[in-house]
């Protein structure tokens, strides 16, 4: 006679799903998911002493902060909302932009020189020799100086993507450009911001 | 006896849930691999401003975390201090525990380093500056402004 096969108990896992919840939950309560945010910016290297590099005043785009969070671009007093728009005319460096608005809009206008850009030719005329120097107090709250840093980044992003759309009929956006389109467009308007040390 | 009523009564079918601890399991999985343990507890109050600019940083196994904020507990009073890793951190300390923060790293990450400064938004210049001064000293170039999203009003 045939043995009949006996068939071993099957385990009971209906607990498993309760069980596995349990880790769920742990890792659920446990994630963050925020990324990072946040303006990024490269440092110059420290020095023992002062370099004093001498750069044409018209060259220079002062931009101060003062302990009561008043702002001067230039010579005059200004305000957080125009800084965006008295940076990108003073980044294009345009004589006809800084005329437009009057003399006293702008009198600085970096020069331009001849620059070999990717894409652009080799004596495409670039403001590769403006500073924005960006000065604070020791008294500046980090939110105001946080408002113009941002102003000063949009201003080159929105003067970058004015060229994506220009040159390549695309807007600047890592997803859309290739690696070195975007490089020639950041060679194009390079982001020099001198961030100096707060004044005592 | 009525002709419907059939005297036994007829239960539910029950739903089989064997599948169940599978489904479960994956989404666990998806949430172990996604995972990072949550960093150290803040023991200064920050509120990072806002801007429209911002950029994601992208490896996180190079980013540093770098808090500035006032004290959460008043007894420390009520300056701005920094806080790195559940300590907190004087200004001279920062270049040796940066360096030493350099040295654990991973040796393809460490030149790309990067410093993100959580600093509230009434902090005074004065403390980011010196700050900034000796993340100059101590080699650390790359720096991010954590700064929460903001739509851009007038473009």
């Amino acid at each position: 006679m045939a043995r009949k096969k006996r068939k071993a108990p099957s385990i009971n896992s209906s607990s498993s799903a309760d069980l596995a919840f349990t880790l769920l939950i742990f890792f659920l309560v446990v994630t963050s998911m925020d990324t990072d945010e946040g303006l990024t910016r490269l440092l110059p290297r420290w020095t023992e002493e002062q370099t004093n590099q001498d750069i044409k005043k018209r060259n220079i785009l002062n931009v101060l902060v003062n302990a009561n969070n008043q702002l001067m671009i230039g010579d005059e007093i200004s305000n957080v909302d125009e800084l965006c728009e008295k940076a990108k005319n003073f980044i294009k460096a345009e004589g006809e932009f800084a005329g437009d608005r009057g003399p006293e809009y702008i009198q600085v206008n970096p020069e331009k020189s001849p620059e070999l850009v990717q894409f652009f030719g080799a004596d495409t005329k670039t403001p590769k020799n403006h500073v924005i120097s960006l000065q604070s107090d020791y008294g500046t709250s980090y939110e105001m100086y946080i408002k113009v840093q941002n102003e000063l980044v949009a201003a080159y992003n929105q003067l970058r993507d004015e060229i994506s759309q220009d040159k390549f009929g695309k807007p600047y956006d890592e997803e859309v450009l290739s690696k070195e389109q975007m490089q020639a467009i950041k060679d194009y308007y390079p982001m020099n911001i001198s961030e100096a040390n707060a004044k005592y | 006896m009525s002709k419907f009523n059939k005297g036994e009564k007829r239960g539910m079918p029950e739903l089989n849930t064997s599948s169940l601890p599978d489904l479960v399991f994956s989404i666990l999985f998806f949430f172990m691999t996604i995972t990072h343990m949550r960093e150290e507890t803040a023991i200064v109050s920050v509120n990072t401003p806002q801007a429209s600019e911002i950029v994601k940083l992208e490896n996180k196994s190079c980013v540093t975390t770098i808090l500035v904020g006032k004290p959460k507990d008043r007894k420390y009073g009520v300056e701005s201090l920094i806080q790195f890793n559940d300590d907190f951190l004087d200004l001279e300390n920062v270049v040796p525990k940066m360096t030493q923060q350099r040295q654990s790293m991973k040796e393809v990450d460490q030149p790309k380093m990067q410093i993100s400064m959580k600093i509230d938004r009434d902090t005074k210049m004065g403390v980011v500056t010196e700050l900034k001064t000796q993340l100059r000293k101590a080699q650390c170039l790359k720096i991010s402004y954590s700064a929460k999203k903001q739509i851009r009003r007038n473009k």
